[in-house]
């Protein structure tokens, strides 16, 4: 019998066509329910009478929200095809992508030419890049992942030269292993510019080793906070974090040993000693944190969280912990044993964050945008702007903490459809269909008579109230 | 009391504010030997001398804005206070601090949310916290609202059809029950009272700091001074995380102090004569490290200042136990020991009980230098 475990084994690619033959006695599931009003039903219940909603649900988990089409288009290919051809994004052509973000210089631009721009339009057009790959790149997964690691390497480009710094980071440290070697992609971070400043490694001295980093390595990125670290590790790791400048003048930016700030000695970290160059610190470092125990299981609780929710069972979490493990840090591997398990695929409805919900808003609306400062600003108003958060924990996965915002969301859907974000715009035959159409283009089912009529109630603003209901603001 | 028509303010100093460099025992002999470059002078005349509180500690002096409120008696300081058990992590402390109960096994709710539920406050805008998201301090209420500024405050329609659109949206919210849903709800009904003050609030920064902390605070006051029902507010000031760079009488941290002070100031102006009897309570996750680190900043350390503004809550003196700042006198690393507890803090906001007893921290050993302040508990 083929089982999840025969997939894994399996070179990417190959599993398609064992899968295309499990799915389709699957196909009875996805034609699946009748579907229903949602009368009195309770919230975590009325996303299943749409058709084809395991179909909405792996696009609202592994992307940014379904676009129109898209539903249909998952639906024929299959779910586990669709979540296969995912995990291997480099599979996926992507012109749309590639089209959008061709004339964004900065893009292809590293460290010493940026500075030629001022900080805040390097920021901005580092933004609109990343707007434009999550709205319009068929590579959804890939830009979830990008999303994912950008908290969890979290940097504000606030501080200091980050604005400048982050570029280079985003494109080397996290695009590069979003879904590679998590080994690599934290060796990257440990070298990134833009993480030497944000967490101050470029002023520590081997007088007085600075620990900002030493410690959010290990509690943020690695072993996290119950991960059986001490305090004694902590000074290990920040005197083997030493010995980092960046160029001032020729080549700024980038990294450079400074010898005489770092701590030559032997250091113990968490049993292990490292030794040799700060370059060899490093390699070490990661080495021996990407293998731990620990970060398999922070790793995992993060991963469960970010794509079940917040009740992830621990039965999930340890066979993705496992999967990490017997995988030595493949993302890609561990992605798998979460996106296929029957968990995840019937996972009960979350919170959309901030930035999730506007992006599958412009998504489900097939609206056009040029991911500029219009749009940005939005994003900044409701607290949930890449690259914005300013502390190195990155913005919260927590529901309730984003509870309280809607009417920020209410007041972003009115402008909208208002013409009121620069750069942005819904399609011109929206402005002309009944408010229930668009409710009904959102949550793809039929719309209820009740529905209908508070609507109509708010006149004018009835097709951007679409937008508002409480079922749009889950994923 | 929250149970008892007190309005409580919240000041959430994120990061780690530095309690020797807010509140300096210029009366410790131990004091200038940990600090060379942050050093701030005892009392006199330069500008970098600090302000003299009761002839042991002094306030930093860009805090001047605050010494009208000490001498009136309206100000309270307590020193070494904070969380018991070392925690040097941001977030784990701020989690256990948020929820008031100590270790692994806490409630995934915040101290103040529960006693507001506890309490059975109903009014919309009973909870309301001045960010862009919640903080964890009132979850566990599920009627809190998110209030960042008075003109985000207001459904983006025009005026005329704010009314009918309210309605549509509360129709709309009928046919699915949950958290999100009762959330919704109390945000549209507190959009109604909002309305009413909003005019006031448009011009000018009304002698607040134009920071978003000053005028975050300004709408506080106008919302508190027009009766509207706020029961509990929660507020961040950012920025104390100063591992770089601190300054001393001078400095990122004095101008992060020089905008708290200020605020408070014009705030207490405000709300001072108010109906409801109102109280501010400002803390940080942790004091930080006693000795200077290699980059004229501090690292992370445990007991720090707690402020108090509150209708002639102060008597003069600087509160708390002193542990001393003698080599064998600091805690863990090279800490501030905490002598007075946080949660003998919260329990002026809160009599809701603790899920854990109170640990009373171990008693500091007598200092040479020190002196016995007022044990906080016994006051």
């Amino acid at each position: 019998m083929f089982t999840r475990r025969d997939f894994l084994l399996a070179p990417a690619g190959a599993g398609a066509a064992l899968l295309a033959r499990r799915a389709a006695g699957n196909l009875l599931d996805l034609a699946g329910r009748v579907p229903s009003p949602p009368e009195n039903r309770r919230a975590s219940d009325c996303w299943r009478a749409s058709r084809g909603w395991r179909a909405i649900h792996v696009l609202n988990r592994l992307g940014y929200g379904p676009r129109p089409g898209d539903v249909e288009r998952v639906r024929s290919l299959g779910i586990h095809p669709y979540v296969e051809e995912q995990l291997s994004p480099q599979s996926i052509a992507d012109w749309p992508s590639r089209f959008a973000v061709r004339r964004i210089e900065i893009a292809s631009l590293s460290a010493p030419d940026l500075f030629d721009y001022p900080a805040s339009e390097v920021l901005t057009e580092l933004r609109r890049a990343t707007l434009l790959r999550a709205l319009f790149s068929e590579r959804q997964l890939l830009e979830v992942m990008v999303e994912f690691w950008s908290d969890h390497f979290n940097i504000d480009a606030a501080k200091g030269d980050c604005a400048w710094l982050k570029v280079g980071d985003d494109r080397d440290v996290i695009r590069k292993h979003a879904m590679g070697s998590f080994r690599d992609l934290l060796r990257a971070s440990l070298g990134s510019p833009a993480m030497l400043v944000y967490l101050d490694g470029i002023s520590s001295t081997k007088q007085k080793p600075n620990e900002n980093h030493a410690r959010e390595l290990l509690e943020l990125h690695t072993l996290g906070v119950r991960g059986g670290y001490g305090q004694a590790d902590v000074e290990e790791v920040a005197r083997a974090l030493t010995g980092w400048r960046l160029r001032r003048f020729f080549s700024r930016g980038e990294r450079v040993v400074d010898a005489a700030s770092h701590d030559p000695g032997e250091k113990t970290v968490l049993g292990v000693r490292l030794t040799g160059s700060p370059e060899d610190n490093l390699d070490q470092l990661a080495e021996r944190l990407a293998s731990h125990p620990a970060t398999a299981d922070f790793i995992a609780l993060k991963l469960c969280r970010r794509f079940h929710g917040p009740g992830a069972p621990s039965s999930l979490q340890s066979r993705v912990s496992l999967a990490f493990r017997n995988s030595k840090g493949n993302i890609r591997q561990t992605l798998g044993a979460l996106l296929f398990s029957e968990e995840f695929l019937t996972a009960p409805p979350k919170l959309k964050r901030p930035y999730t919900f506007v992006l599958s808003v412009l998504r489900g609306l097939g609206a056009s945008s040029d991911g500029g400062p219009g749009l940005q600003r939005e994003l900044d108003m409701l607290g949930h702007i890449p690259f914005g958060w300013p502390t190195p924990d990155g913005p919260p996965e927590d529901d309730s903490r984003w509870s309280g915002g809607f009417l920020g969301r209410w007041n972003f859907a009115f402008r909208l459809f208002s013409s009121g974000i620069r750069g942005t715009r819904i399609p011109r035959h929206l402005g002309a269909e009944r408010p229930a159409q668009v409710l009904q283009t959102l949550v793809q089912r039929p719309i209820t008579p009740a529905e209908e009529a508070a609507l109509e109630e708010a006149g004018d603003s009835g097709r951007a109230l679409a937008l508002c209901h409480p079922e749009f603001q889950r994923q | 009391m929250v149970s008892t028509g007190d309005v409580w303010v919240i000041v959430a100093l994120r990061g780690g504010m530095d309690g020797l460099g807010t509140v300096i025992p210029h009366g410790d002999s131990d004091y200038p030997g940990w600090r060379r470059a942050l050093r701030i002078l005892a009392p006199g005349k330069g500008p970098g001398c600090c302000l003299d509180l009761d002839g042991f500690f002094g306030l930093h002096p860009a805090m001047a804005p605050l010494m009208r409120l000490w001498e009136a008696g309206d100000l309270e300081i307590i020193h070494a206070a904070g969380w018991p058990g070392a925690r040097h992590s941001h977030f784990e402390a701020w989690e256990e601090i948020e929820s008031g109960v100590e270790g692994a096994a806490r409630p995934s709710s915040g101290w103040l949310g529960r006693a507001l539920t506890e309490a059975n406050v109903s009014n919309p805008l009973a909870a309301v916290a001045l960010s862009e998201t919640l903080p964890f301090l009132l979850k566990g209420f599920p009627g809190a609202v998110l209030m960042p500024s008075a003109d985000a405050f207001r459904l983006e329609v025009p005026a005329g059809a704010r009314a009918r659109v309210g309605q549509a949206l509360d129709r709309l919210h009928a046919g699915c029950r949950g958290p999100l849903e009762e959330a919704s709800r109390s945000t549209l009904a507190a959009l109604g009272r909002v309305d009413e003050i909003r005019g006031r609030i448009a011009a000018g920064t009304g002698g607040y700091p134009a920071t978003r902390f000053g005028q975050r605070l300004r709408l506080l006051g106008e919302l508190i001074r027009s009766g509207l029902g706020v029961r509990a507010a929660v507020i961040d000031l950012p920025g104390w995380d100063t591992h770089f760079g601190q300054g001393a009488a001078r400095g990122p941290m004095a101008e992060k102090l020089r905008e708290l002070a200020e605020g408070f100031a014009a705030f207490w102006r405000h709300v001072r004569t108010a109906s409801s009897r109102v109280g501010v309570l400002a803390f940080s996750e942790f004091g930080r490290r006693v000795e200077e680190n290699g980059s004229a900043g501090t690292d992370h350390g445990q007991g720090g200042v707690v402020l108090r503004l509150g209708r002639s809550i102060g008597n003069g003196r600087v509160k708390g136990s002193w542990p001393g700042l003698a080599r064998h006198q600091l805690s863990g690393p090279g800490d501030v020991a905490v002598t007075t507890d946080l949660r003998r803090v919260f329990e002026e906001v809160s009599p809701v009980r603790w899920a854990k007893p109170v640990r009373e921290p171990a008693a500091p050993a007598p200092s040479v230098s020190g002196r016995p302040g007022d044990s906080y508990l016994t006051k």
